[in-house]
């Protein structure tokens, strides 16, 4: 049987193909010269820069959210929410609170309606958080009855009450 | 029915043990003690309705200490800015660079005031570039930035430093902050962090540039800082080039990791790839998404077999190299 034959020009496709393939350039190795003359065309350089009467500029602090936050745990899982989040807390329900994080991190959301048997909420306003708008004795008495922690809330989202209105020993975090 | 419960028993422990992040959005009002953790579904602008620092966390139970991942000034009349740093890196968790690689930084600005005599504080904001090197203190560099809409800045190089400039690591931070600030609360409006690494490097032990040898030394090959996701070879070409050369390749490692890795180790069957007296050349090339390159000098050596023959005759050295 005869081998089928190519044209030229298949066979240098092939040719120049499997050279390429074999003979990639190589790059010259990168110097600190190199880098020295790349840098000269920062662009920063050129552009305006702050005068000594620019105001200064605060630096946020990098922190860990647990270092801010009431930890909440039901034995497997746990979530966090902001403190002085928690306006009621039975004795009976001590143990859910502020123990070392083990298990699973949850969501508030999720956590909540995995626990509604000893967690609910209260939904206040921005000004009620503030302070600006005090909540009645009788409301926050109503409250702080019965045997579920109560947490504060704005938008199904938990909310630290003004200090006088959270339970004074975990307030103090 | 029956088939189904089974596989879904079978399957719960793996859906329990694959714990997914969980996302915190922590808002905080100054000087008014609000600290709400707002749903992450939905911009909290218009429900808190005054200016508000914004931080947000992405955590699971390996990472619970884990700092924020980002924050910002938000609220009426405060600028908006949205950093993006572009590189020639496509792949990696974060931007990620090599020290002496290009790399883009995207500044989208919103809220600034122009066209009238207005003052900094409503008409400019800061971009502050921080250079946080391994090796050395964190240095600051500001230019003030006064356009609405995409400022494009190109950085031709990384600005961090080390003894060796092609060792330097670490990363760099893009802020913009507002001018408009309290003096107490951060005036972070926005920022992105690019990840620096450095150039790679080699070597090869037991056989120099110049030798002669009647039959291959054993060699150790060591590697240090190959960049992620690259192929470096160790390989052996005829004559005394590589580049136009058709080579052979000895050993391969690929770098699956997000940072950079050293690799070592013993090459001992040099013997069986060279195919008879004559010139050659050993490099270690590293084949990563900024091209072809060599990590190391090449080194070209010559075989000559029955050097013992000939030894009255001429001087060639005799197997490995000191």
């Amino acid at each position: 049987m005869k081998a089928p034959r190519l044209s030229y020009c298949t066979i240098g496709i092939l040719a120049v193909a499997a050279g390429a393939a074999a003979a990639q350039p190589v790059l010259v190795r990168v110097t600190s010269e190199t880098i020295a003359r790349l840098r000269q065309n920062d662009p920063m350089v050129r552009m305006e820069k702050p005068s000594t009467s620019t105001p200064p500029i605060v630096r946020p602090k990098a922190t860990a959210l647990t270092e801010e936050s009431t930890i909440l745990h039901d034995g497997t899982n746990w979530t966090m929410v902001p403190n002085g989040a928690v306006i009621h807390l039975p004795e009976s329900q001590r143990g859910h609170i502020n123990a070392r994080p083990v298990g699973n991190l949850m969501s508030w959301r999720d956590f909540l309606a995995k626990n509604s048997a000893w967690l609910s909420t209260r939904d206040i306003s921005f000004d009620q958080a503030a302070g600006n708008e005090k909540v009645s004795s009788s409301q926050l008495a109503e409250w702080r009855e019965g045997e579920k922690i109560v947490i504060a809330v704005h938008q199904k989202g938990p909310i630290r009450m003004k200090l006088s209105m959270a339970e004074p020993e975990l307030s103090q975090k | 029915m029956i088939r189904q419960a089974v596989i879904l028993a079978l399957a719960a422990p793996l859906l329990h043990a694959s714990e997914s992040a969980v996302d915190f959005r922590r808002v905080e009002v100054p000087g008014q003690g609000i600290v709400w953790d707002a749903p992450c579904e939905t911009d909290p602008s218009p429900a808190v309705a005054r200016v508000f620092w914004q931080r947000t966390w992405r955590l699971d139970s390996g990472r619970m200490e884990s700092p924020w991942s980002d924050a910002c000034l938000r609220g009426p009349a405060v600028p908006t800015a949205a950093v993006t740093v572009r590189t020639l890196d496509p792949k990696g968790k974060m931007p990620r660079t090599r020290v002496d690689q290009p790399f883009v930084v995207e500044v989208e600005i919103g809220g600034l005031l122009s066209g009238m005599d207005f003052p900094e504080s409503v008409s400019k904001v800061l971009l502050e570039r921080r250079l946080e090197s391994a090796e050395e203190d964190p240095e600051s560099r500001r230019i003030l930035l006064g356009s609405n809409g995409l400022n494009r800045l190109r950085f031709p190089a990384s600005g961090l430093t080390a003894d060796d400039p092609t060792r330097a690591r670490g990363e760099e931070e893009f802020i913009v902050h507002t001018l408009a600030g309290d003096g107490r609360t951060p005036t972070r409006i926005g920022g992105a962090r690019v990840l620096v690494l450095p150039v790679a490097s080699g070597r090869i032990v037991g056989i120099r540039s110049g030798d002669t040898i009647d039959h291959a030394p054993q060699l150790k090959i060591v590697m240090t800082d190959l960049y992620p996701t690259s192929a470096n070879r160790l390989m052996l070409f005829p004559g005394s080039s590589v580049n136009g050369r058709s080579g052979k390749t000895l050993r391969l490692r690929t770098i699956d990791a997000e940072n950079c890795a050293n690799v070592s180790f013993s090459f001992k069957t040099l013997d069986r790839h060279l195919s008879g007296d004559g010139t050659y050349t050993l490099a270690l090339i590293s084949d990563t998404v900024y091209g072809r390159e060599l990590l190391a000098d090449p080194i070209t050596f010559q075989v000559r077999r029955n050097l013992q023959a000939s030894a009255d005759t001429t001087r060639g050295r005799r197997g490995p190299a000191p």
